[in-house]
């Protein structure tokens, strides 16, 4: 082997190498033993088929097929293994992805121009703000937005031998549930569409988007849950920096939970400095597609952005109206995330920019551009450093007490007869996971129906739940009911008092007759009715049929991935002997 | 050292040193997380 050749070589791996390591410091202290409890991610140490994976606890179900996802992974690996797994992974994606489509930008890429696309992608207030809030979904949604407008456009210009290699993508994309399969049809829909729409490739990926959504898209739209006109405002983008809503999405933020927000974004000198290079990388990514072809491409961004700001302005309340009125709008209102396309063009237009600024001869070259391509590629990390190292700590994981475990295993053994969890509220700050906020663990550990509360607390007030048992049980709390007879009016027949947690769990005095399961530190378990018949456990038609769908579509899919694989290790041999492979 | 490993190993350097130079920094001006704690009577989805 020549030195040019290895050289070459170790050209073309620094971006892998990269793109696998920097996310491991992005997550440091969350890839340790244990799990990570933070927000919405709430991950059982033991992989268990509860009706919350399976999209069985409430009227329309929300984390599906993704925790069934997490739970299959977590039988081979283990449940912390595969937590770290996909939270890695999902990076690792998201960084290959806008390699890839930097390097439809400009095909000549050098190698570091595109270590600067790879920090761009994995280190921005999108990943960090989702990240906090828990929804690796979302951050799913987010990595394979590049590698779909790569293959849509494929298909586009007719490069692709048909839609399959599309459709099957954007099946498996839906694996994160609505939040990455949106992004997934935000990606691929605009550029199939435009300027003229190409109808078979377009109907093929509605159909493997409608397959996939199967399993929760059936259950919500024959439930039709009301969805809450409090919830679309409180949901709607809010700026993480000073310079406004607007701008605070245009650089990636605006999550509009101000509880992910980094304290940094608060400074006007680091969010402006963050914002400029964005801005300088869009513009760059657009003059780059506007001589590839390809300004289609930058449809899904440019409608995403608009999606997201008519959130914000809701004008006549016309964005309270799609969301709360159209069947499955409200899959969008959480607008935020539908400024995903964004983030990926801005990451990968980095590379263009930095490599433009490095150009031998060019005009910034001649004015030290090397120095200033350096600092333009380091950007993203100087202006947002507490995504470093698990944001800070606030992504740890930590070890489920072994006491906790033990009851929502007698639990899941017990026969069936539904739990009441207690105290009362959804999000918990558990001791033993540094008192941050989380979902409560209990929905999925337990196999059996948990009745919990499911409205939203905010600080502005309450976005109501769903699942009318449970608004009936927060009445009669409000009325002063003691808890034990409002969740027994609801038919449950065992309760789960959780402590060492904030809320505090109320003081249950364990009424006659019933029995005392477990009696720990962390919980409290009480069969309320002991030797009561077994309760069948129905499982709605719906939910059969949504999951059969989800299925087929994945197998599917699943088949037309690997038949590409094959083919293309394949033509491998031939094709890349004596070459460099390069992302 | 190879030009393209000491350019990868400088660029690594760098994010890190940049990262710690950074990090003091903001350290000094964020506040501490998981202020409210155990009191809490309602735990609300948007505090820290």
């Amino acid at each position: 082997m020549t030195t040019g050749r290895a050289s070459a070589r170790l050209r073309a791996a620094a971006p892998h190498l990269l793109g696998l390591l920097l996310p491991l410091l992005v997550l440091g202290p969350a890839l340790g033993r244990g799990v990570v409890l933070s927000y919405d991610l709430a991950w059982s140490p033991d992989p268990r088929w509860t009706p919350v994976a399976l999209g069985l606890s409430t009227p329309a179900p929300r984390a599906v097929p993704s925790d069934a996802v997490g739970i299959l992974l977590g039988h081979v690996v283990g449940a912390g293994p595969a937590q770290a797994l996909l939270l890695w992974g999902v990076l690792v994606l998201a960084a290959t992805g806008a390699v890839r489509l930097s390097r439809l930008l400009r095909a000549d890429l050098p190698w570091w121009a595109a270590c600067a696309v790879v920090v761009a992608a994995v280190w921005n207030p999108f990943v960090l703000e989702r990240l906090v809030v828990g929804q690796w979904t979302a951050l799913l949604g987010y990595a394979v937005v590049p590698h779909l407008l790569v293959l849509a456009r494929r298909v586009r210009v007719g490069e692709a031998r048909g839609s399959a290699g599309l459709m099957a993508a954007v099946a498996c994309s839906g694996v994160g549930g609505a939040n990455s399969l949106v992004l997934a049809v935000l990606a691929v829909g605009p550029v199939l569409l435009l300027p003229r729409p190409a109808w078979r490739p377009l109907a093929g990926v509605v159909a493997a988007a409608l397959g996939v959504a199967g399993a929760w898209a059936v259950p919500a739209l024959v439930a039709s849950p009301p969805s809450s006109a409090v919830g679309a405002a409180a949901f709607a983008p809010r700026p993480d920096t000073p310079l406004g809503t607007v701008l605070s999405l245009v650089a990636g933020g605006g999550f509009w939970n101000p509880a992910t927000h980094p304290a940094e974004r608060g400074s006007v000198l680091l969010a402006g400095v963050a914002l400029v290079v964005v801005v300088l990388s869009l513009g760059t990514a657009a003059r780059a597609l506007a001589r590839l072809d390809g300004l289609r491409l930058l449809a899904p961004a440019a409608l995403g952005l608009a999606l997201a700001v008519l959130a914000v302005l809701d004008p006549a309340g016309l964005w309270t109206g799609i969301v709360t009125s159209v069947p499955g709008g409200g899959v969008l209102r959480d607008a935020q995330k539908l400024v995903a396309p964004l983030v990926v063009l801005a990451a990968s237009g980095v590379g263009v920019l930095v490599a433009g600024l490095r150009r031998p001869g060019g005009a910034a070259a001649r004015v030290g551009g090397g120095a200033l391509a350096t600092v333009v590629a380091l950007v993203p990390v100087l202006t947002l450093p507490s995504l470093a190292w698990g944001v800070g700590g606030r992504l740890t994981a930590v070890e489920v007490p072994a006491d906790l475990r033990a009851a929502a295993t007698l639990l899941s053994a017990a026969p069936e007869g539904g739990v009441g969890l207690l105290p009362w509220s959804q999000y918990r700050r558990y001791a033993w996971n540094g008192n941050r906020v989380s979902l409560s663990l209990v929905p999925r550990m337990v196999d059996q129906r948990v009745l919990a509360d499911d409205a939203l607390p905010l600080r502005s007030g309450r976005v109501p739940g769903e699942d009318p048992a449970a608004a009936r049980v927060g009445r009669a709390l409000a009325a002063g009911v003691d808890p034990l007879v409002a969740l027994r009016r609801e038919g449950v027949r065992y309760v789960l008092v959780e402590r060492r947690v904030a809320p505090p769990a109320p003081d249950v005095v364990p009424p006659a007759g019933s029995r005392v399961l477990a009696d720990t530190a962390d919980a409290l378990v009480l069969d309320l009715t002991p030797g009561a018949a077994p309760v069948q456990r129905v499982t709605p038609v719906a939910s059969v049929v949504g999951w059969a769908l989800t299925a087929l579509t994945l197998l599917a899919a699943l088949g037309v991935l690997a038949r590409t694989g094959i083919r293309a290790a394949r033509r491998l041999p031939e094709e890349h002997r004596g070459s460099v492979t390069r992302w | 050292m190879s030009t393209p490993v000491a350019g990868f190993t400088a660029f690594i350097a760098g994010l890190i040193i940049a990262l710690l130079a950074v990090i003091g920094g903001v350290k000094a001006v964020a506040g501490g997380q998981n202020a409210a704690a155990k009191s809490d009577t309602v735990v609300s989805y948007d505090v820290k």
